[in-house]
């Protein structure tokens, strides 16, 4: 019998269920009404895939533009409170026209000055002061007027130079310069100088020099008695010329004390009639960096940057968890593949 | 009411009782080959039916045809039932002969190939009854079997060649 015979056998007598199974099935199919759609099948782990994929993408997309939008919303408005060009000159009038002069101890102070905290210096007390001021302007032409005109402001003031330098080459360059103002007219001077172009960098510091004043006066007050003391000693008669050149030497070194007391004296009085400005002045870098970007820049920025967050929380989630699922699918494969291994025994010995 | 169905007619009920109706015979036949039982392949049947009444609900005509789908089931309900009667034989510590009626189990063959199939393993008469008998195609029953269709067809091959060589041995022993 060939395998062709075979088949055909085997198709010929294709085994039918008796009437008591086609019975028994019947009432089975009839006893109990097909139940509802089971939730494995509902949610199936491909169907689920196919709308919760693209569904975490859009929330992921939206949160990204929604976020996006309310945070270049909120940039804008914290560009709009940054100090523009000039502003710091402005503040300046205004503190000195409304804002009382601070009171100062012994100790100095400093300050970055951003509009209405620029400090005045005081009316009343000896003080050490200090400013530096970083002008930008637009290129190497604009330097060297804005130099010239900053002399021309110090000297209009009152005022001396006490270094000056200028770098420039072709339209980019850099110009330093340190002057002293009379300090009662300081403010005018930064006030000025301000506005020979963009302000992007100003610093005031005041050290008070009352106390060190005082002491310097006490030191003068002492000396002087003690030069006239010994003076009277000297005039008297009856001296051993030990005991004379002994005060004569007191005498001496009491007089250059006091000459180095009166030279601080005047030096700390030269300080407190004197403010020091240093002024640097720069070309600008990039005059196309300083522009303003738009809001939708700005908000494509943010978009891009929370995309890349939440990329990065992926990332790291799959990173964490990707362990996990491998040791789970093998396991699980392990299983499965046994599962069969162990059928097919099972067939084969039956 | 009629049971039976043309070989290879498609059939897609939409109804449990209706794919019952339409796949008894394949499922049944496919036991009784599994089982070599009549009664067996009986009982077998019956709790196919019970679980797939059950199963229903899960049942995805995208998938595959509720034929496929029942005769998954039938497989289960079967290889269940060799477990249990392997477990049972051990604990009985009985020969590995399974008490099963070796003759007659199909009607209408000749008696030297039904001899040939009792003496099969039940894995080469499966993928007889799937391939042979009932025609499933070799993507179904691959599926069904749970390997590749390239091994659905060499282990059919390979059956079917012994089934050939055992009828032979009969004719001249």
């Amino acid at each position: 019998m060939s395998s062709a015979d075979l088949i055909t056998e085997l198709r010929a007598t294709r085994p039918v269920a008796g009437d008591a199974l086609r019975e028994r099935v019947r009432e089975i199919a009839a006893s109990t009404p097909p139940p509802r759609r089971a939730f494995a099948t509902r949610f199936a782990p491909r169907r689920v895939a196919l709308v919760a994929l693209p569904a975490a993408a859009a929330v992921a997309l939206t949160t990204a533009g929604a976020l996006g939008l309310a945070r270049s919303d909120g940039s804008a408005r914290e560009a709009g409170t940054a100090p523009p060009a000039t502003t710091a000159a402005d503040a300046l009038r205004s503190t000195k026209e409304s804002a009382p002069g601070p009171t100062f101890g012994a100790a100095g102070s400093a300050a970055t000055a951003t509009p209405g905290t620029a400090l005045p210096p005081s009316a009343t007390r000896p003080q050490r002061y200090a400013a530096e001021l970083t002008i930008e302007v637009a290129d190497a032409d604009a330097l060297s007027a804005a130099a010239q005109r900053a002399l021309r402001i110090t000297d209009s003031l009152g005022g001396y130079v006490v270094t000056s330098s200028l770098d420039a080459q072709g339209e980019d360059g850099s110009s330093s310069l340190v002057v002293r103002v009379p300090t009662a007219r300081v403010q005018d001077a930064i006030v000025r100088m301000s506005e020979l172009g963009k302000i992007v960098g100003q610093r005031v510091s005041i050290e008070d020099l009352g106390g060190q004043q005082d002491v310097l006066a006490r030191q003068e007050t002492a000396l002087v008695g003690e030069i006239a003391r010994l003076e009277r000693q000297l005039s008297r008669s009856g001296l051993v010329p030990e005991e004379r050149a002994a005060l004569r030497s007191r005498l001496a070194q009491a007089r250059a004390e006091l000459v180095q007391v009166r030279a601080a004296q005047a030096q700390s009085r030269e300080e407190a009639r004197y403010a020091t400005v240093s002024l640097l002045l720069r070309t600008e870098e990039d005059p196309g960096v300083a522009a303003p970007a738009s809001r939708f820049d700005r908000t494509l920025d943010e978009i891009g940057r929370i995309l890349a967050w939440e990329a990065a929380a992926l990332l790291y989630a799959l990173v964490v968890a990707g362990p996990f699922v491998l040791v789970g699918a093998g396991v699980w494969w392990l299983s499965r593949q046994r599962r069969r291994r162990d059928d097919e025994r099972l067939l084969a010995a039956s | 009411m009629t049971l039976t169905r043309p070989v290879g007619a498609p059939a897609a009920p939409q109804t449990f009782a209706g794919a019952a109706e339409a796949h008894l015979d394949d499922v049944f036949g496919y036991l009784l080959y599994l089982t070599r039982d009549r009664e067996l392949a009986d009982d077998l049947a019956s709790s196919t039916f019970e679980k797939a009444l059950r199963l229903w609900g899960r049942f995805d005509p995208r998938r595959g045809s509720a034929r496929t789908w029942l005769l998954g089931i039938a497989r289960t309900t079967a290889l269940d039932w060799f477990r249990a009667e392997e477990r049972r034989r051990k604990r009985e510590q009985a020969a590995a002969v399974p008490e099963l009626h070796e003759e007659g189990f199909v009607e209408g063959l000749s008696p030297e190939l039904e001899r040939a199939l009792a003496r099969l393993s039940a894995g080469e008469r499966e993928v007889i009854v799937l391939r042979v008998v009932l025609e499933l195609d070799g993507d179904a029953a691959a599926r069904l079997l749970g390997i590749s269709p390239t091994a659905v067809s060499t282990r059919l091959s390979r059956a079917l060649k012994r089934l050939e060589e055992l009828v032979r041995d009969d004719e001249l022993g």
